[in-house]
């Protein structure tokens, strides 16, 4: 199952033509877990989540700030969730999460822009 | 591995950022830094991205209006096979897909929310989604064990907004139900778990 969803997410990425970086799998996700990505930075910000699932089922993606709140949270029944987000200007980073009552394979990538006139952190 | 940005939608909210975002500033929290983007910009982006087919993408409804603005729901299928609910605001695109659109339901829906990841956190909590044609009532059951019914548009389209005061005590919907014709029960959907405190 864990290829399916790999070479789901090349599609996606191939298809945008933009930033895209898996941030957690293939691995399994058992009910209640979650995996994360690094925060973005001043100069590269996460704008599109995405988790990619082995069977049809709940997924969760959001972006959590510094103290741990969850922003632009999408939840979805199927094998894919994608949430794309343009106030982006904020300090994130990408989070996806099994919200169903199984486990299943996940792939969660996260979409970025680059901010051309950025001061790095 | 970063690619070059070569999406024209994606270039044009790059530098949309860019102008609005006052760069160099460590922003620890979102806010309306940004004018909002057109509904077109981020269908497009989703278009790319999920692989969709264009020329299939349908509108079945425009519902909603301020303060939470216009939510434009959409479905269509994907090149590759499966389809997708899509679901539109001014500032952000949230979209589920599956092998097939009601393959295991007789809904497809996305729930979008701000404010988690507790129940008592959440600020803003909205089901939206497309209906199967046999689908002839819906009904949101929250999890104080209360219903609620769903409008259904002409297109069997919905949009569910959770009441601000459930949501500060902690209720949020906790299964979706379909009816059909005659009001025979045909579908249940559980929503899922939040995480714990």
């Amino acid at each position: 199952m864990g290829p399916t969803v790999a070479i789901a997410a090349l599609v996606w990425a191939a298809a945008a033509g933009a930033t895209v970086t898996r941030y957690y799998g293939p691995a399994v996700l058992v009910p209640g877990a979650g995996g994360g990505s690094a925060y973005d930075t001043p100069c590269e910000r996460w704008v599109a989540n995405d988790m990619v699932r082995s069977v049809p089922s709940l997924g969760t993606v959001a972006f959590v700030d510094l103290w741990g709140g969850w922003h632009d949270t999408l939840k979805s029944w199927g094998t894919e969730t994608l949430q794309i987000a343009s106030r982006t200007i904020w300090t994130k980073k990408a989070h996806c999460y099994n919200s169903w009552s199984a486990a299943y394979w996940a792939n969660c990538s996260r979409g970025s822009v680059f901010i051309n006139t950025c001061t790095p952190a | 591995v970063h690619a070059g940005v070569t999406r024209p939608a994606l270039a044009t909210l790059t530098a949309t950022l860019v102008v609005a975002s006052g760069c160099g500033s460590l922003a620890t929290a979102p806010g309306p830094e940004r004018p909002q983007a057109a509904h077109d910009e981020l269908t497009e982006q989703a278009i790319a991205r999920l692989g969709l087919d264009e020329a299939k993408l349908e509108r079945r409804a425009a519902i909603g209006s301020k303060p939470h603005g216009r939510h434009s729901i959409y479905i269509a299928p994907k090149k590759g096979g499966g389809a997708c609910v899509l679901v539109v605001t001014d500032d952000r695109l949230g979209a589920g897909c599956n092998p097939v659109l009601f393959g295991e339901h007789d809904v497809a829906f996305v729930e979008s929310s701000q404010g988690g990841p507790t129940a008592r956190a959440t600020t803003e909590l909205r089901l939206a989604g497309v209906a199967s044609p046999r689908v002839r009532s819906l009904e949101v059951e929250l999890s104080n064990g209360l219903r609620a019914q769903v409008p259904l548009t002409a297109g069997n389209a919905f949009l569910y907004e959770a009441a601000v005061s459930d949501l500060r005590d902690g209720v949020v919907p906790a299964a979706l139900h379909a009816f059909k014709g005659g009001g025979r029960q045909i579908d249940t959907i559980p929503l899922g778990s939040v995480p714990p405190a």
